[in-house]
């Protein structure tokens, strides 16, 4: 009997009602908190949905999270709103740790977290994360190239702490250990600027709570795969830095975004769509794979680049049914970081190649 | 595998119930076709079923601070659910009463061969405690301790309710069916 009937679901109408429904819970939730207790959740419940939402953004249309959320811009001030009722969120139960540990091991979970490096400036603000586990990575999750990171983060100097919920995108350098680089709501780097710090440097509180590893972003359903709750608490040296990020526009084939560099790590953004037939890949110079554009993604990973120099991005096209071939040639050559995933993309039926940055281009300085 | 999401699911409403916006957005995620359907098989409008999943999304995420044991959450979302689309089954049903009662009772007054033979039809017609409960049994799975949790009448009750929506389905479509 049940499967007499397929209902339609208007999935579009459908994700409206319920971000909707959402934010009139929060309304009326924060009605009644702020009668006990002050007006600062919903804000803080606001700003965790904006983060989720970014990270599921591939089950909605663009148009639908444009309508919800605005654009990437226009988030930090939604969260600070706009009469103001955006306060900084307390962490409730940080222990004394030492202020300098830069890394933290979870004796349960017997995995190690260190940041290895911090980059601020301007919007941006990236941290580098590596992750150690005793028990092998490789073995259970041998195409790791995402984790979710959930976490308390705040300044030690009384700026509060907040609820963040990002994405630590990297790869395995070996069989235990996982680096990635992951970036902070765009209010952290402001309140680091704002607090007219100049060059001094501040400590960063960073209290992780739980890592998910995340597969099938970039035109897949989202699956968690593997889940580590625990505790990390890390103090984390920061200095602000003079600006070195460098972007490129990328409007060719209809569709239209930019790739921006740091020290640390680039970004692909898609501001318009590709193509809806076709798969956009982008290859390094060393036919390395750095990600994949879809029509409906608003991809936006943060590439590490800790080892490796960037000469050029190669932009391919491939017809959606060939996604198929692609992900097993992923899995085949570690997440399509071998040499010969570049000999078997040109197996595929590629219908264009062409660089999006190389020498014959020129870098825009900003 | 199935124990792995059911434990996964059970941290994020234990998560959702401490105040986890995140949680509670994920598990939202998850049933919100679940919600539809039940929503739409209820009233067969899809603005009303999108009306009352935005309503039911609204108080959950207004109450689930006080759920209590997070192993009925699904009983608990559904509950809200039938409640909102009760809720807006009968603003619809006044509107309609007030501007489009003759031409509703001609309808009800000429139901076609055709419109008989279709299930959905049949279903619509049943009275409305048999209707929620063909609804939740058959087309979405429900187990009957769960449709009693809902519906807060006794499993009996369900079983009697479901025995005497089958034997009037039967007859409505003027055929003999297995929907067990």
């Amino acid at each position: 009997m049940r499967k007499t009937f397929e209902i339609p679901i208007p999935e579009e109408k459908l994700n409206q009602a319920v971000m909707q429904g959402i934010q009139e819970g929060q309304k009326r939730r924060g009605k009644t908190r702020q009668r006990s207790s002050g007006g600062w959740w919903s804000s803080l419940l606001t700003a965790a949905v904006i983060a989720l939402l970014l990270l599921l953004s591939h089950f909605m249309t663009p148009d639908v999270l444009q309508k919800l959320l605005g654009t990437q811009e226009d988030i930090p001030q939604q969260r600070v709103g706009a009469e103001g009722e955006f306060e900084p969120t307390e962490l409730q139960e940080i222990p004394e740790e030492d202020p300098s540990a830069s890394s933290a091991y979870n004796e349960d979970l017997a995995i190690e977290l260190t940041v290895t490096d911090v980059y601020c400036c301007e919007d941006t603000f990236l941290l580098e994360l590596e992750l150690v586990s005793k028990e092998s990575l490789k073995s259970q999750l041998p195409y790791l190239r995402n984790l979710l990171v959930s976490a308390h983060v705040g300044w030690e100097e009384g700026s509060g702490y907040g609820n963040v919920e990002t994405l630590l995108t990297g790869r395995l350098v070996d069989e235990h250990t996982f680096r990635g680089v992951m970036s902070l709501p765009e209010d952290y780097a402001a309140q680091r600027i704002s607090g007219g710090t100049g060059d001094g440097e501040m400590n960063l509180g960073l209290y992780v709570e739980e890592l998910i590893a995340v597969e099938g972003l970039g035109g897949q359903s989202l699956i968690y795969v593997r889940q580590w709750t625990g505790d990390w608490k890390l103090n984390v040296p920061v200095s602000l830095q003079e600006s070195v990020t460098r972007s490129y526009n990328l409007d060719i084939l209809q569709a239209a975004g930019e790739w921006i560099w740091t020290p640390l790590g680039m970004r692909g953004i898609l501001t318009e769509q590709p193509p809806t037939d076709q798969l956009v890949l982008f290859l390094d110079d060393s036919g390395r794979y750095l990600g994949t554009f879809q029509a409906g993604d608003q991809w936006e990973e943060w590439i590490p680049l800790e080892d490796r120099e960037v000469l050029a991005i190669y932009m391919y096209l491939l017809p959606q049914e060939e996604q198929e071939d692609l992900q097993r040639l992923l899995e085949q050559t570690n997440g399509g970081q071998s040499e010969d995933f570049a000999d078997g993309i040109k197996e595929l039926s590629v219908s264009a190649v062409m660089p999006v940055y190389g020498e014959q281009q020129e870098w825009d300085e900003s | 595998m199935e124990e792995m999401k059911k434990s996964s699911e059970e941290k994020l409403i234990k998560k959702a119930i401490r105040g986890s916006d995140q949680a509670f957005t994920q598990l939202i995620m998850h049933y919100k076709e679940y919600l539809y359907r039940t929503a739409w098989l209820y009233c067969k409008d899809q603005e009303v079923a999108l009306e009352a999943v935005q309503e039911c999304v609204a108080r959950s995420y207004e109450k689930i601070v006080t759920l209590r044991e997070p192993a009925l959450f699904r009983t608990w979302l559904t509950r809200i659910l039938l409640n909102a689309v009760t809720d807006q089954y009968r603003k619809q049903s006044r509107l309609i009463y007030l501007e489009e009662q003759p031409e509703q009772a001609a309808r009800e007054e000429h139901i076609s061969q055709e419109e008989k033979m279709d299930l959905h039809a049949a279903v619509e017609r049943l009275p409305e405690k048999q209707r929620v409960a063909v609804i939740l049994k058959y087309f979405q799975d429900l187990k009957i301790s769960e449709i009693s949790a809902i519906m807060e009448i006794p499993e009996g009750s369900v079983k009697a309710y479901l025995h005497q929506a089958r034997k009037r389905l039967r007859e409505d479509l003027g055929r003999e069916e297995n929907y067990a």
